[in-house]
């Protein structure tokens, strides 16, 4: 069989049909969710400043009025693809809403939110909505028992590429030799049941560290065999449910379980359906499945291949473009973001600028006069959100007739439990500093010293 | 081997933390009573965790709420002295002074909101809020028209009482503004002074009940919250975990850097913080939090010893630094405990007070440096020192205890 033939060979539609359900459905509701926590004011709302993606400073953030509307709109569209109705329209506005709200504040970026971004975007490809949809009913022509073998295998290969980076970032010596920031973040998660008083003890770290590793790298190969695979399935249910046990890390666990149902036979959900019909007593009517058609050239199908492949390579290449930066990504980040490193960092800081003025004093502008404590404890250890912030103070004393003006900046920043020091050259003006893909020499080598690691809580001074 | 056999070694694996982490004879078993851990006897995990919030439970947070209930009552006495004879100076001194050692205490108390005294609802609400905090003291909402307003309508005081009109920031007012307010003069033939101190009365004896209600809430021989505080984690109703109650006096802890540092300093010193907007002056007494009784420093001092007493213990009890040393961290206690003295000094150094030294800020650069600077303009050099404090707290502290902070409970992580 030709590469054509595998990847346009028919599989059948009802695990993507049931996986943009459940996609559709998860986003809704956390959509939801984000919006009756009060998020919005306090993410968007409530900060005067916010800091942008580079080449994205167009994005703005609307008024409040614009942003109910934005994320209503989000809401919306999501659950209009769980329902498969208007389904192109719904996940081309869902992405194109999700994404740009992502985009307004760089301070909020969450793999997840990437990830999710992409799926939507993968969605606007593909054509689940062809069955199981208020579409499908509407619209008799579109129905499909089965899909080109390729829409499955590009959602498997998006999912396994993040678990696989996963698990690459997390070959590095903070982890893996010194289990942190396990080490710091699961100790006072001691009071839980069952695993709690485990917690305390440092072993536990370096096991669940290395277990983290192994699970991320190679968990994608057991779920394409399948021998494997539900004993698989049951290990990615278990490593996530712990996951959203110890940490605050809303719809990520829901998202990858989700995810991986794409890696059962494309028909699971058919054959659930049919053994509970059996069950109740009634045949389920039998799906026939096409036959795999000819290998034939067309101009739309190559340009959609081109794109995919591109894509495809584009999304194995980029999480990789921190082996341009020298150093230890954790620390200067470049290279940090849209890369699956998740998980890896407790970094701590302090910040203030230094400016100088053009009539040669100094003044000191502490980060708290403009933005929120949620967004300075972000910023405070990201190089590039230090140089944008330092931007805008510049910006504003320049307009302000002090100018031209230099601005430095103390930051001083903890990793994994670290001593304080330096991230940001004390001696370069920022003010002169362009942002960029470039390798940025304003920020400091990381420490070389090794992590503290902390030891199981024992008092010996108890009354 | 087989990977259908590897696969199920890693179930198994699995299944065995899950069973080697259930409670067993030789873990947590010193003190059968409640659960707590011992190791040769020295209190581990959460053992030691509780042994801390016990600790601070009983030496600092009850006897401050109660210290807080008995100078409320001396309150309460001298205001009604004061209201029944409004022009007679002994009983309005002796009025101000039990409202200075009344806020005295309560400072303490701002400190510590935790269980009933914290917000009941938010994102910073706490396990076993009920908002109490703000029916005492409703800092920096206050409006001086207002009050007076209140006043002569005789308008009762109670939990609905709008919060610029009430708590002990309102009886400042009252007791130490004499004629009237330039701003919303009274009508003409109205008894200005007998309504001002008798409004006081009135927010005296809430203040009062309040404070009684508090503390009675946290008593053994009341509505024990001291043992829900006390057993966090171990039959607590409130807190399922220890780490839940750290959280909390974590999150309370913040007071100091948000409204003792950004508010109580930056404001009033012109230097700003992203909740307090620069008044654009050299200096900004007008925003000083007790200027009309020239206390605003003392308020300070007693924050800051309260906080140090959390961090240290008092009384040759736990406190959280204990909890550092306990993990290998003496560092950070040690440089925090440093910090906090500095402080303390500066402040205690500060002549003749707090107050007047706010008025003498030459600029709002000099000032801004001088925090940068830890020297030079001593208010605003007070700034920098609770600074570089409150980042050692902030910063490695929180993150060495992975303790709460202010809106952590907004957004997720990943």
């Amino acid at each position: 069989m030709t590469l054509h033939q595998r990847l346009n060979q028919p599989l059948d539609i009802a695990a993507l049909a049931v996986f943009r359900i459940l996609f559709g459905t998860l986003m809704c509701l956390g959509t939801l969710r984000f919006m009756a926590s009060g998020w919005i004011e306090l993410f968007y709302v409530e900060p005067e400043f916010h800091f942008k993606y580079w080449g994205f400073a167009w994005v703005q953030v609307p008024g409040p009025v614009g942003l109910y509307l934005l994320y209503g709109g989000i809401a919306l569209s999501a659950a209009l693809v769980a329902l498969g109705a208007y389904y192109r329209i719904a996940i081309i506005s869902f992405w194109c809403l999700f994404t740009y709200a992502e985009l307004m504040d760089v301070t909020y970026y969450l793999n997840h939110y990437y990830f999710v971004s992409l799926l939507a975007l993968i969605l606007c490809f593909l054509s689940p909505h062809r069955t199981w949809s208020i579409d499908a009913r509407r619209r008799p022509a579109i129905r499909a028992t089965h899909l080109p073998a390729w829409q499955t295998w590009w959602l498997r290969f998006q999912v396994g590429l993040l678990y696989f980076y996963a698990g690459l970032a997390k070959a590095e010596p903070d982890w893996l030799l010194h289990a942190q920031p396990l080490n710091i973040w699961l100790p006072p998660l001691s009071g839980m049941p069952l695993l709690g008083p485990l917690l305390d003890d440092t072993w536990v770290h370096y096991a669940f560290s290395w277990f983290a590793f192994v699970f991320d790298t190679s968990i994608i190969a057991f779920l394409l065999w399948r021998v494997t695979r539900p004993w698989a399935f049951m290990v990615v249910v278990t490593f996530h449910l712990f996951t959203h046990l110890f940490f605050q890390i809303g719809l990520f666990p829901f998202i990858m379980v989700f995810a991986v149902l794409v890696f059962f036979e494309p028909d699971w959900p058919r054959r659930w359906i049919g053994a509970w019909q059996r069950w109740r007593g009634r045949q389920a009517p039998p799906v026939a499945r096409p036959d795999v058609p000819p290998a034939t050239w067309r101009p739309a199908g190559a340009t959609l291949a081109v794109l995919v492949a591109g894509f495809c390579l584009f999304q194995f290449l980029f999480p990789l473009r921190h082996l341009a930066y020298p150093g230890t990504v954790l620390w200067h980040e470049q290279g940090m973001r849209f890369s699956w490193r998740v998980m890896l960092r407790e970094k701590s800081g302090s910040l203030a600028y230094r400016v100088r003025l053009a009539n040669g004093d100094t003044v000191i502008v502490p980060p708290h006069d403009v933005l929120t404590e949620l967004q300075y404890r972000e910023m405070a250890g990201q190089p590039d959100l230090i140089l944008q912030l330092a931007h805008h103070i510049r910006d504003q004393y320049n307009a302000a007739g002090h100018g031209p003006v230099q601005v430095r900046a103390d930051a001083w920043v903890s990793l994994n439990g670290r001593p304080s020091a330096r991230l940001i050259d004390p001696q370069a003006d920022l003010a002169q500093v362009e942002p960029g893909l470039g390798r940025a020499d304003w920020i400091t080598d990381a420490p070389t010293t090794d992590p503290i690691l902390q030891q199981p809580l024992r008092l010996t001074a108890a009354r | 081997m087989p990977l259908s056999n590897l696969t199920s070694r890693w179930a198994w694996l699995l299944l065995s933390l899950a069973l080697a982490g259930c409670p067993s004879d030789d873990f947590e078993s010193f003190d059968s009573g409640d659960g707590d851990g011992s190791d040769g006897g020295a209190l581990v995990s959460d053992a030691a965790r509780r042994a801390v919030l016990a600790d601070i439970g009983e030496d600092i947070i009850l006897p401050a709420l109660q210290g807080f209930s008995d100078s409320a009552a001396a309150l309460q006495a001298a205001v009604a002295a004061h209201a029944a004879a409004p022009e007679n100076a002994t009983a309005r001194n002796d009025a101000q002074t039990a409202w200075q050692t009344a806020m005295l205490d309560w400072q303490r108390n701002e400190v510590l909101a935790v269980g009933p005294a914290g917000r009941a609802s938010g994102l910073d609400a706490t396990p076993g809020g009920a908002d109490l905090r703000s029916q005492i003291y409703t800092y920096p909402f206050r409006t001086p028209c207002a009050i007076d307003e209140a006043a002569l309508d005789g308008q009762t005081v109670d939990a609905n009482t709008a919060i610029n009109i009430k708590g002990l920031g309102a009886l400042e007012y009252l007791l130490y503004v004499e004629g009237p307010n330039a701003d919303c003069p009274p009508p003409d033939g109205s008894d200005l002074a007998a309504a001002r101190a008798a409004y006081a009365q009135r927010l005296a004896d809430f203040i009062a009940a309040v404070a009684d209600d508090l503390a009675t809430r946290w008593a053994p021989t009341g509505g024990d919250f001291l043992g829900q505080w006390s057993r966090a984690g171990a039959g607590s109703a409130v807190y399922s975990r220890p780490q839940d109650a750290l959280d909390a006096l974590s999150v309370a802890l913040f007071y100091v850097e948000q409204e003792t540092k950004d508010r109580k300093i930056a404001g009033p010193t012109g230097i700003g913080a992203s909740n307090v907007t620069p008044c654009g002056d050299a200096n900004c007494p007008e925003r000083l939090e007790s200027r009309l009784s020239l206390r605003s420093g003392a308020h300070i001092r007693a924050n800051l010893i309260a906080f140090r007493d959390v961090f240290t213990g008092v009384a040759d009890g736990l406190g959280v630094n204990d909890l550092l040393r306990g993990i290998g961290r003496d560092d950070l206690a040690d440089a925090l405990i440093a910090e906090l003295d500095t402080t303390l000094a500066r402040l205690d150094g500060l002549d003749p007070n707090y107050d007047t030294a706010i008025t003498e800020i030459p600029s709002n650069e000099q000032c801004i440096n001088a925090s940068a600077n830890r020297t030079g303009v001593p208010a605003c050099a007070l700034h920098g020192d609770i600074s570089a404090a409150m980042d050692i707290f902030r910063g490695p502290i929180v993150g060495a205890l992975s303790l709460a902070t202010p809106d952590r409970a907004a957004g997720d992580n990943d």
